[in-house]
């Protein structure tokens, strides 16, 4: 054990460097418990994760005795790893931004195709969330609350197997339901342009649907009990302890979503193609020619390279702000998990 | 006092049965569409899948079947490697700082973002230097980058969601740090990892998005783009006149079906985290 200990804190003796600084003295001296005693020394943490973690090795404690300027090991070639990821991902953006800012200073964008866009992309996501949101609350809630467990766990395997639907297929779904009464010319533009988010919905209900039930099951079983203790019906547990826990991650999945229908090609491209029989002008397919359609249009037919780049950094600016909303709101997590 | 109880029972009754309704309406929708699809597609699959369309053997499904699937294990191995290291290090080596928080929202979010974009990579960056008629290993490039950053933050999640008590007791056994993350931390989630795996194998292959701009590099006189099982729905149904015919049903049968084979797996390999049951008793279950 003592050579565990040894092992564990051997290397952070002389911790005197970390002592300097604007900390006060309280911090101070809950850090210098923490070193000499991680087990048993309440509070602060450095490393923040597990206290045990932040006295081992790190490759500059191996290095300080030896005149080595390098060290290779598991540590090192991890960082390779993680260097190589942030690397590609960097080229991603770089290569993104760049176009962009180039087709921005070059300045024969037509803004108005790129703002149309933007703004369907935003209206049909909107229309989308608002459509499936509630249904898969619902769901979650008759899932973690109220099923008994077979019927749970039968709309638990379904929603999960088509959380993945590939979306051409319901691409094509739509498209059968909408022409299969009229051809597609005939169709008044309302249906077409209400179509979308409702497909889009059937795309993001499993999701959702899945996504709320983990978050759902977080809340800690104490908390339910503590109500029942009270007095509470089921119906007051559900409507004042659970749907109030539970609520950011409602708005979570609310943000995840839009990014998730907001990207979505295949559904919109699918439908834009047949009603638009390839020209922009076709009544019915104006309200669908989203950012993800207009970037494969525009690539498919080679009609303005400048604007692919803009309207694929608006999409993913789009996806970024809508993703670290939605982290946002799942920092919470419940401490003495059950 | 008696008519109130009643009322508020039939109260109960009628908001119960609305949940359960609405519940059931919306998974009977998605089996609905399910067995459509195996009504109008399971006749003409069954053809289609080794003849092709009017005995065109270039739009048979298996060779195409059989190169999506190649297209998803490939880019998985591919991506696997550098993505388990990206999330053992951040999890397990990188000290908690705000800019390990950054790196970690910074791959969070481009793991959500549209595919769309990683095809415009393929069309944009990789299509011009890697030469024309490469098209199968510009694809493969783009999902490999594009499963990388979600794999990452996958590992890292299922990492972060081992109790710490196995950390510490590893490390109080003398373990080193990649002994801890290699023998106790990634056996413990390997179930999740593999359920994850899949997950994101059946994302990439069900979608057609990443293919349809890789294909728009080049106009199709270098030849026959390369198809996979979404990508070759999705052109058929646009190049076709008219409404949909009986081999699109076929195709989206067989994309369907790959697609919830996959997640099958996942879902009986995450068995155990499944445990519905754990927040309400089982009695208390079905009663209101």
């Amino acid at each position: 054990m003592l050579r565990c200990r040894q092992r564990i804190l051997g290397s952070r003796q002389d911790n005197s460097s970390y002592l300097v600084g604007g900390l006060t003295t309280r911090l101070l001296q809950a850090r210098e418990e923490a070193w000499r005693d991680p087990v048993t020394s309440p509070g602060f943490c450095p490393n923040g994760m597990n206290r045990l973690s932040m006295g081992t090795q790190g490759t500059r404690e191996r290095l300080a005795g030896t005149n080595r300027r390098f060290h290779f090991g598991t540590e090192e070639i991890l960082q390779l790893c993680a260097a190589a990821t942030l690397a590609i991902l960097g080229a991603v953006v770089i290569f993104v931004v760049k176009g962009a800012v180039g087709s921005l200073l070059s300045m024969d964008l037509e803004s108005a195709v790129i703002v149309t866009a933007a703004a369907n992309s935003l209206a049909i996501a909107a229309g989308a969330v608002i459509v499936a949101l509630p249904v898969s609350l619902v769901s979650a809630l008759y899932i973690t609350e109220l099923a008994p467990s077979k019927p749970a766990r039968a709309i638990w395997v379904t929603v999960r197997l088509m959380s993945q639907v590939p979306s051409v297929v319901i691409g094509l779904i739509g498209l059968v339901w909408l022409t299969s009464r009229e051809p597609s010319s005939a169709i008044s533009p309302v249906m077409a342009a209400a179509a979308a988010p409702l497909l889009l919905a059937l795309i993001i209900y499993p999701r959702f649907t899945s996504f709320l039930v983990e978050h759902l099951r977080q809340i800690p079983a104490s908390l339910r009990a503590s109500s029942y203790a009270l007095g509470a019906s089921r119906w007051q547990t559900i409507a004042y302890t659970v749907y109030p826990a539970a609520r950011s991650g409602i708005a979570a999945a609310g943000f995840f979503g839009m990014g998730r229908a907001m990207g979505d090609t295949a559904v919109v491209l699918v439908l834009w193609q047949a009603f638009s029989g390839g020209n922009l002008i076709q009544e019915q397919s104006q309200r669908l020619f989203t950012l993800p359609t207009a970037i494969a249009v525009t690539a498919e037919r080679g009609w303005h390279h400048s604007e692919v780049f803009v309207m694929a950094l608006l999409i993913m600016i789009f996806s970024l702000v809508f993703s670290s909303l939605g982290r946002r709101f799942t920092q919470r997590h419940w401490r003495g998990k059950e | 006092m008696r008519t109130r109880s009643r009322r508020r029972l039939a109260a109960g009754a009628a908001v119960y049965s609305s949940i359960v309704l609405t519940t059931w309406l919306a998974a009977g929708i998605l089996l609905l569409l399910v067995g459509y699809l195996v009504f109008r597609g399971l006749g003409p699959l069954a053809k289609v899948i080794k003849y092709g369309v009017f005995a065109n053997s270039g739009s048979a499904l298996l060779p195409i079947w059989f190169r999506t699937l190649y297209l998803m294990a490939a880019a998985a191995l591919l991506a696997l490697p550098l993505a388990m290291g990206t999330g053992i290090y951040l999890s397990e080596y990188a000290r908690e700082s705000r800019l390990n928080a950054w790196i970690l929202g910074a791959i969070d979010g481009l793991a959500k973002m549209p595919p769309i974009i990683y095809g415009l990579l393929g069309w944009g960056a990789l299509a011009p230097r890697l030469g024309e008629g490469k098209t199968a290993l510009i694809v493969l490039l783009a999902s490999a980058i594009w499963l990388l950053p979600q794999l990452s933050t996958m590992t890292y999640a299922a990492l972060q969601d081992v109790p710490g008590s196995f950390r510490r007791d590893s490390l109080a056994l003398g373990a080193s740090r990649w002994q801890t993350a290699w023998r106790v931390l990634i056996p413990y989630a390997r179930r999740t990892l593999a359920a994850k795996v899949l997950e994101g194998m059946a994302r990439v292959g069900g979608e057609a998005a990443p293919v349809i701009m890789i294909a728009a590099a080049w106009p199709s006189s270098y030849g026959q783009p390369p198809t996979t099982l979404p990508y070759h729905l999705y052109s058929s149904l646009v190049g076709s006149v008219g409404p949909a015919a009986s081999h699109h049903f076929g195709t989206a049968l067989l994309l369907i079906l790959t697609s919830i084979c996959l997640q099958g797996a996942a879902v009986q390999l995450r068995r155990i985290d499944n445990d519905l049951t754990g927040s309400v008793r089982d009695w208390e279950r079905g009663r209101w």
